[in-house]
């Protein structure tokens, strides 16, 4: 085993030797002193070192030791390292997350991955080793590991719940991070798409095909009726399968034999009148559970709180009906979340509360324009259509009279060439809106833009309420979720019972649910219930699972890691050190307090 | 002789002035002495009284008393002496060790104790050991004007005393004045000095060196009188070794003095020169002031 030396520079420091060596003959080195007579030295013994006479030059042991000091302490200061006993390299696992890993219970592919895992890696020879999960994206589990025992929490973070696992990015990712010299495992259930070969890579797949039954879909949906709800189930077995569907829902349990050929979807409807009902299905246990079962919770409707604070008797009875024909508007709320007027004064906006309501936001103000002299509008009428207010909205052939007068604050939403006709300004808890229309010599009330502006203006206002967009979402997908303001945080409890806090720098958040189950959501003082249903057809597929191994490590000879031993020398050395203070401490004469030296 | 020695001197003569050196109790008894003994003799000055006994001279008899006490009682009278003192100053190589002011002591010591013997009516002759022991020119006047002082010679006082011994007079009080650092047995080379005299006083003038021993270190110890040289580390070991040494000798000195009832006074020679310090010679009686 040779030994080698990180810092050769360090060697520069034997240059004390020769600097201990001349500090030794000058110290030697004798004055003259006059005495009276010498016949009371006559007994004491010559001294070993230096002298007048030509001897031989006789050290004492202090120099050797001196001499020995600054040897190791030289040795030690060069970085001696020894090599390792084999090559170290840097592992990457890559552990697929989705969810088919977790199929087949105790024994699934996850179990079975990390129990081979666990056989093996204590044979690797690693300097680190990195977890990587593939889900859907790749995400590195903490930072790398150089022992074992630390591989225990991060694997915690690999659950095999994700709706799908994109390895090839997870590899690409591998490769970046450890480079070329790291060994890549996968480990899946599925084979891969081609054989490594490269001997840098090897596939580990612990899968089993199986059958298996799934929800594939499931919605649920509001309509003038009520709550319509659409499942499908999926065969994905090549035979028939037959299974019992199990629904929940307004305290009541429907079960309904099913029957599905090989390959096959099922679609089934329900309808709900009771708007706020939960609802949940189930199918029988299969080798996959995840995917046997959903649940569609109820959102009870909540009509807007609206006041219509327009003095003018024309307009304000416009606007009115044009709300209630939504269903969407509950008028005279006390804590309303959107208010029209036409009072344009200071104190009107004064008088608008600042505090949020129950719904824990602050009121938008539609403010309608009523100055100047009349000037009616035939067009051309600029649309943005990428606005929330314009979908639907045409406006041909509508007269649109105005006050003559000012550009309206905030950003056009429909112009008449170059006039602002209704605009909108964002304000740090939501919108206000300024609209320009003297109703009396307009047709546009009598329109059928009218009440679709009303009505995308309440969808725009409902969807800026704190709190999700919907109360369902499958596992994978996004949800919107609103908070009450950019300060405000939103706390979510997923299924495992874990609690996170939700913060958006401008209000909206696109929330990534990685869990399947019921969350909550707290937002303001309401609270949330949003479930999360696993519907991935290609997911649920058991059947291209399987089990092997793929790709082999090359054994050659990467360079070694070596190990520093400068303790080696620098133990001995403080040894020497300590020896060489007692045998200095054992010679030193003892100094009387008034200098005179003392035996 | 250098301009040095000679200051010293003077100095030392002046310091003397102060005192007069003490008529030590056994001097010879001569009739027509210059000076008072301690005594009973047979001066005119009274001394004390003692009882009468058989054969006492009764013309010494003190009627008076008689009258007053009814009891037979005699007088008695200071004798008359003839004081002289032989000052022997050691002429060895290490009583000018470099480094020291031994010279300068002996010198200032010697100078002191001629004035002091001429305050008291003593009369002096000052020598110096070296190849014999000689002489100083003019030593018998005022040490101003001694003459060939030298701190040279290479072995002790005991060799210089059997090449050629002094010429001293009988009786007298005899000072020597040396470093006393020479091998040897100190009763051999005490003898030649006591003898014969009525008071011998042994000075022994030492340097701080001579006493502490010399600095920590590696030292290459050069014998002042022989010229030997030896490589010593010195530290403290070698200090406490030679302290003790030293001490030995010092004390084989003083039961030398005793044995040949010597007065035996051990002087650091920086310390005397700081303030001329004499107590040793006047709580022995050597020295009193004029």
């Amino acid at each position: 085993m040779s030994l080698s030396f990180a810092a050769p520079l360090a060697f520069w420091g034997f240059l004390g030797l020769p600097a201990l060596l001349a500090i030794y003959f000058f110290r030697a080195r004798f004055r003259d002193q006059p005495v009276s007579t010498l016949m009371f030295w006559l007994e004491e013994t010559p001294p070993m070192a230096g002298g007048q006479r030509r001897e031989k030059l006789r050290l004492p042991l202090l120099f050797f030791i001196e001499a020995m000091i600054i040897i190791l302490l030289v040795l030690a200061a060069a970085s001696p390292r020894l090599p390792g006993t084999q090559p170290l390299r840097p592992y990457v696992v890559i552990l697929d997350d989705s969810w088919s890993m977790s199929a087949g219970g105790a024994n699934s592919p996850r179990s079975r991955g990390l129990a081979a895992l666990k056989a093996e890696w204590s044979g690797w020879p690693f300097s680190t080793i990195r977890f990587i999960l593939a889900g859907p994206q790749p995400v590195v589990l903490g930072d790398p590991i150089r022992s074992i025992a630390q591989a225990g929490d991060l694997l915690k973070e690999w659950r095999g719940q994700s709706p799908g696992a994109n390895l090839a990015e997870a590899l690409a990712l591998a490769d970046d991070l450890a480079g070329e010299r790291a060994r890549l495992v996968v480990v899946s259930d599925q084979s891969p798409s081609q054989v490594p070969e490269d001997g840098r890579l090897r596939w580990l797949a612990f899968g089993k095909s199986a059958a298996n039954l799934a929800f594939t879909q499931a919605l649920r949906s509001r309509t003038e009726d009520g709550d319509k709800i659409l499942l499908e189930i999926t065969n994905l077995a090549s035979e028939p399968q037959i299974t019992d569907l199990v629904v929940d829902s307004d305290g009541r349990t429907e079960k309904t034999p099913l029957e599905l050929a090989p390959n096959a979807s099922r679609r089934v409807r329900f309808e709900l009148s009771n708007l706020s009902a939960s609802f949940s299905a189930a199918i029988g246990n299969d080798g996959l559970g995840l995917d046997n079962r959903i649940e569609l919770p109820g959102r009870p409707p909540e009509p807007l709180p609206v006041r219509v604070g327009i003095r003018e008797t024309r307009l304000r009875l416009a606007v009115e009906r044009a709300l209630l024909s939504t269903g969407m508007a509950r008028l005279g709320a006390s804590e309303p979340v959107l208010i029209f007027t036409d009072d344009l004064s200071a104190s009107a906006s004064a008088a608008v509360s600042a505090v949020p309501g129950k719904y824990g936001d602050i009121p938008w103000m539609v403010r309608f324009i009523r100055a100047g002299e009349p000037q009616p509008l035939l067009g051309p009428f600029l649309i943005d259509h990428s606005h929330p207010l314009s979908e639907g909205v045409a406006l041909a052939g509508t007269v649109w009279a105005v006050g003559s007068g000012t550009d309206l604050p905030g950003n056009p939403v429909i112009t008449a060439g170059s006039i602002p006709l209704l605009s909108a300004r964002p304000t740090r808890f939501g919108q206000d809106l300024f609209w320009r229309l003297l109703s009396e010599y307009s047709t546009l009330p009598t329109s059928p833009d009218w009440p679709i502006l009303f009505y995308n203006l309440l969808l725009w206002r409902m969807a800026e309420l704190p709190g999700p967009e919907r109360v369902h979402v499958p596992l994978g997908g996004e949800l919107r979720v609103t908070l009450p303001s950019a300060s405000t945080k939103g706390v979510l409890h997923d299924p495992n019972g874990v609690v996170s806090d939700l913060t958006a720098p401008d209000r909206h958040l696109a929330w990534k649910p990685e869990f399947p189950g019921l969350h909550r959501l707290e937002i303001g003082p309401r609270s949330f219930f949003v479930a999360v249903n696993p519907l991935n057809r290609a997911e649920s597929d058991l059947r291209a699972a399987e089990s092997g191994s793929w790709g082999i490590w090359k054994q050659d000879e990467g360079p070694r890691e070596s190990i520093g031993v400068a303790w080696m020398f620098l133990l001995p050395a403080l040894l020497l050190l300590a020896f060489h203070a007692a045998l200095q401490a054992a010679g030193t004469p003892r100094s009387g307090g008034n200098g005179e030296v003392q035996p | 002789m250098n301009q040095e020695f000679r200051d010293w001197l003077k100095t030392g003569e002046q310091m003397g002035s102060r005192y007069r050196l003490a008529v030590p109790p056994r001097l010879p008894i001569g009739s027509g002495g210059t000076a008072l003994g301690r005594r009973a003799g047979r001066s005119l000055e009274f001394l004390d009284y003692r009882a009468y006994q058989p054969g006492d001279d009764l013309r010494h008899l003190d009627w008076n008393a008689f009258a007053r006490s009814d009891r037979l009682t005699v007088k008695m009278f200071r004798e008359e002496v003839n004081p002289h003192l032989d000052l022997l100053l050691d002429g060895s190589a290490s009583m000018s060790l470099p480094g020291s002011r031994k010279a300068e002591a002996t010198l200032g010591l010697a100078a002191l104790l001629s004035r002091s013997a001429g305050n008291a009516g003593f009369t002096w002759r000052s020598w110096q050991a070296a190849d014999g022991v000689h002489p100083i020119p003019n030593g018998h006047t005022p040490p101003i004007n001694w003459e060939g002082l030298d701190f040279s010679w290479r072995t002790g006082m005991e060799a210089s005393f059997r090449r050629l011994p002094p010429a001293w007079k009988p009786r007298g009080i005899r000072i020597v004045v040396s470093d006393l650092l020479w091998p040897g047995d100190p009763s051999a080379a005490l003898w030649p000095i006591t003898s014969g005299s009525a008071m011998t006083v042994v000075i022994q003038m030492i340097s701080s060196i001579d006493r502490d021993g010399p600095p920590i270190g590696a030292l290459r110890l050069l014998d002042s009188e022989t010229g030997e040289q030896r490589e010593v580390l010195v530290e403290g070991g070698a200090i406490a070794r030679y302290r003790e040494a030293f001490t030995r000798h010092q004390q084989a000195w003083e039961e030398a003095c005793r044995r040949q009832r010597a007065v035996f006074l051990p002087m650091t020679a920086e310390e005397f020169l700081q303030n001329w310090d004499l107590r040793g010679l006047l709580a022995q009686e050597i020295l009193r002031i004029a």
